[in-house]
């Protein structure tokens, strides 16, 4: 008698934990009743310090928590999404004027500003938070200072009263106020800073676990590893501007995770799906998509000092192997345009004849010409990526198979991430796929990030003086037409040198239920929440 | 019982020892410097110094070696590269939503497993037993990705039998005051039965998945162990007697069973601990499994090295506890010549 109950009670157990979560059931449908709340899938929170945090959503919600003196211009675009311009529009100033010479700018702060706690925002916390993002605490104090013509701080910006911040720059900066608007220069409480100054003296561990909101949102409760909830401030500047109550962000490390809570109505939008999601997401009823042309550049990068690529003869071939459209068409899914050097189609200055023009035309008997005029034959490359990304991944199998047919034999090297990013970063690498996004639209930031000789972000070990003098120069030139010449000639040195070669530059996509609008495209990639609604 | 003990103990304690001398050095072989890694795409030469000095990465090897120790004994086990914690914080935060997901999978599992393997041992060569060893056959072969995601795409999806897949807790649904960091307990402790019932239907799915992946192992040993006790020759004396099936089932079989059980009971304890990144990244559960995933991305030694420890420890615990189990079981062992 007893021995019968055993199966029963197990069956029991396991059927009881699956009654028990039936009826929690999914929501299995539209998004309805969260008119003013919107569910995002996005990926990790490792910090709310604007000048310390690493995730692409830690700086999104960091964007979206602090104001800024002024902000980028969204207009609306036929694709259905709000597309940044290259005008700058009030934040939290009421007037903002730069000097005949270009030199001074002066912001006047609207009246009544307070931070979300009520405390009220002047001059001096807008210069707290300028100062502080160009110090050592900063890890972007770097272009910051550089861009902005800014070589001291603490002397070149100044509270001339409560309401008025006085900045002297170096020199006219073009990029000054792409910069101002960066989320890096998100304001913050400098009372809270100087109360909490830490071992650093610049609040780093206060702010990395503390918001002290000045932006459309302010920040309800942050569950590390897990959810991020923003709600309106009240007190921000424009918050009549801002149509969502409620947002939260959720972190949903797997991707294909964030697409069926996408599509069973669980979240409203998802983050940073891979083209292969967005294409069935386009077909899918009820949700949208928003592929959006970035500056997002995958490129090839060919080491000069390592050999066989210290012949400029091999590095041509290899670029005239690439198959640019098979890559656009295979590895991205149509999600991408053409990479024209190494300033995209749409950045200012780029010299691409036409949004559809390619660096490079493919063309495998050219590549075996120019393989023959370098004496090379029967020649072996390791090609490296980070096994972390699959869009390298799968576009190292398309160059594999495309150089093979010039002649070329590719073995694929996958590293590490970690590994592929100090080995890349210390230009050990001959012959890889990496990619690259600038936060700021500025041709010059561009080609220093990426070329310039040593810097960090030069994998390549491209060095060369003339495109180093060119870019420097362009850097220090307040002359738009001047930056525009001298931004030509640097883009042609490297288009001749090809130790850059531009594949694609993907389309920043997101992926929305069909009732949501006022997704963004701002020119650092991180989605300005204020702006979504419902249709 | 006493000397047994701290015999054990002894051990257990050598052994955490000598395996923290080799995650040092071995976290070392990692790939990567996490100094550029954390300096990021704006770094200067001076700015990854100063990384490296604040965490000790520029000391010679021995040096870094003997700060470690000297941590460790003082229960200091780093600091993160990454988050600017310290790890034992860091794990201390994600390390209860591991063990509650753990602990609800290791019932499962030892539940499904011991049932199934005991059910084909006793019916071995009939039908049960083909379905047991199919059951054991095709859970094996599955990778547990795929697994997870066709569970959420059908029991959540498409029959909407369990809660979206969205973390700890339902979308909505703040936590209750943290008192242990399990859930469903601390909604408990806080008299809020429908958010403990709410906890518990959101860890019911990767629970159930990872209980069922674990449950494999043990429903094969379960059934070889029970099969070899079930055709000894004390069995064989005990059916001469004729002392009823459920007698043999349980007394010659199970009970003489229960050793190799046990010790696979203890190794699956030990995998749920350590082995639940995938699951954890599929299900969102903000656990120590994805906390290491994204650490050994970023080359985070300190993390990498106290996950290790954490879990290495753990391990041994659970080592212990199989072996006061053993003793507890089977009568025949002599604690004078054990251990």
């Amino acid at each position: 008698m007893r021995r019968k109950q055993f199966a029963p009670l197990v069956a029991a157990a396991l059927t009881g934990l699956v009654a028990l979560t039936g009826c929690q059931g999914g929501s299995q449908g539209d998004s309805g009743g969260r008119s003013h709340s919107f569910i995002i899938g996005a990926g990790e929170v490792d910090g709310l310090d604007p000048v310390q945090t690493k995730t692409m959503t830690a700086q999104m919600v960091v964007a979206n928590l602090y104001a800024n003196l002024i902000e980028q211009k969204m207009v609306p675009v036929a694709d259905g999404y709000l597309d940044g311009t290259d005008e700058y529009v009030n934040g939290i100033v009421e007037n903002y004027e730069t000097s005949a010479d270009g030199t001074v700018l002066t912001f006047t702060l609207a009246d009544g500003l307070t931070f979300a706690d009520g405390s009220p925002l002047t001059a001096d916390d807008v210069v707290y938070t300028m100062r502080r993002t160009l110090s050592e605490a900063s890890y972007v104090s770097g272009s910051s200072t550089v861009f902005m013509h800014i070589s001291d701080a603490e002397k070149q910006i100044m509270a001339v009263d409560p309401s008025t911040v006085r900045v002297t720059l170096d020199s006219p900066a073009p990029a000054v106020d792409a910069f101002l608007a960066l989320s890096t220069f998100g304001i913050l409480s400098s009372e809270k800073g100087s109360a909490n100054a830490g071992a650093n003296g610049a609040a780093t561990e206060f702010f990395v676990k503390n918001a002290t909101p000045s932006g459309p949102f302010t920040l309800e409760s942050w569950n590390v590893g897990e959810s991020v909830k923003l709600v309106k401030n009240p007190k921000y500047v424009h918050a009549g501007d801002v149509y969502p109550e409620q947002l939260t962000i959720l972190n949903m490390a797997d991707e294909d995770q964030r697409y069926l809570a996408l599509r069973n109505g669980d979240i409203d939008v998802a983050l940073d799906l891979s083209p292969r999601l967005v294409k069935e997401a386009s077909s899918q009823a009820g949700l949208t998509v928003h592929s959006m042309p970035s500056n997002t550049l995958y490129y090839l990068g060919m080491n000069p000092k390592v050999a066989p690529f210290d012949n400029k003869l091999v590095r041509q071939a290899v670029a005239a192997a690439v198959p640019y459209e098979l890559l656009m068409r295979e590895v991205v899914l149509g999600q991408a345009n053409p990479a024209y050097g190494v300033v995209p189609h749409n950045m200012t200055t780029s010299t691409a004849p036409s949004e559809k023009a390619t660096q490079y035309e493919t063309n495998a008997e050219r590549a075996k010409q120019l393989l023959a005029q370098a004496g090379v034959r029967d020649l072996t490359v390791d090609l490296s990526i980070s096994s972390a990304d699959p869009i390298s991944v799968d576009s190292a199998v398309h160059i594999q198979s495309a150089l093979a047919q010039a002649g070329i034999k590719v073995q694929i090297k996958q590293l590490a991430d970690a590994d592929f990013e100090t080995r890349s970063k210390a230009q050990e690498l001959g012959f890889f796929v990496a990619n690259w996004a600038s936060w700021v639209q500025d041709p010059f930031f561009q080609m220093r990030a990426l070329l310039l000789t040593d810097r960090a972000t030069n994998r390549t070990g491209f060095a060369n003086a003339q495109f180093d003098k060119l870019v420097l120069d362009g850097i220090a030139e307040g002359d738009r037409a001047t930056r525009d010449q001298l931004s030509a000639e640097a883009q042609r040195i490297v288009i001749d040198e090809a130790s850059f070669v531009g594949l694609f530059t993907k389309n920043m996509s997101v992926v929305t239920r069909s009732d949501v609008e006022g997704v963004t495209l701002t020119d650092d990639l991180l989605p300005r929440l204020k702006y979504l609604s419902r249709k | 019982m006493t000397r047994y003990l701290l015999r054990r103990l002894l051990s257990s304690a050598i052994t955490i020892a000598v395996m923290a001398v080799l995650v040092f050095f071995a976290s070392r072989v990692l790939p990567g410097d996490p100094a550029v890694i954390r300096a990021g795409n704006d770094a200067t030469p001076e700015l990854i110094a100063r990384i490296r000095a604040e965490h000790g990465l520029d000391l010679p090897l021995y040096e870094q070696f003997f700060h470690y120790v000297g941590g460790l004994l003082h229960g200091d086990l780093g600091t993160s590269v990454r988050t600017g914690n310290p790890v034992s914080a860091d794990l201390l935060t994600f390390l209860p939503a591991t063990l509650e997901l753990s602990l609800l999978a290791f019932v499962v599992a030892v539940l499904i497993g011991v049932t199934v393997g005991t059910v084909a041992a006793a019916r071995a060569g009939q039908w049960p037993d083909a379905v047991a060893r199919g059951f054991t056959a095709v859970g094996g072969s599955m990778p547990s990705f795929w697994l997870a995601l066709m569970a959420i795409f059908v029991l959540v999806y498409s029959l909407g039998l369990f809660p979206s897949p969205v973390g700890r807790l339902p979308l909505g649904t703040s936590a209750p005051p943290r008192h242990t960091g399990f859930l469903t307990i601390d909604a408990l402790i806080a008299g809020d039965g429908a958010l403990a019932t709410s906890a518990l239907a959101q860890l019911a799915l990767p629970a159930l998945l990872l209980g069922m992946l674990s449950s494999i192992a043990l429903a094969r040993i379960t059934r070889t162990a029970m099969i070899d006790a079930l055709s000894a020759s004390h069995t064989r004396a005990a059916r001469g007697l004729n002392l009823g099936r459920r007698h043999i089932l349980l007394q010659e079989g199970f009970r003489n069973a229960l050793p190799t059980i046990i010790t696979s009971m203890g190794f699956v304890a030990g995998h749920l601990i350590a082995g639940n990144i995938i699951v954890e990244q599929i299900f969102s559960w903000p656990g120590i499994g994805r906390y290491l995933s994204t650490a050994i991305s970023q080359s985070d030694l300190d993390v990498v090295q106290g996950f290790v420890i954490v879990v290495g420890v753990s391990y041994v615990l659970i080592n212990l506890v199989v072996d006061l189990l053993y003793v507890v079981s089977d009568p025949r062992i002599d604690l004078r010549r054990a251990g």
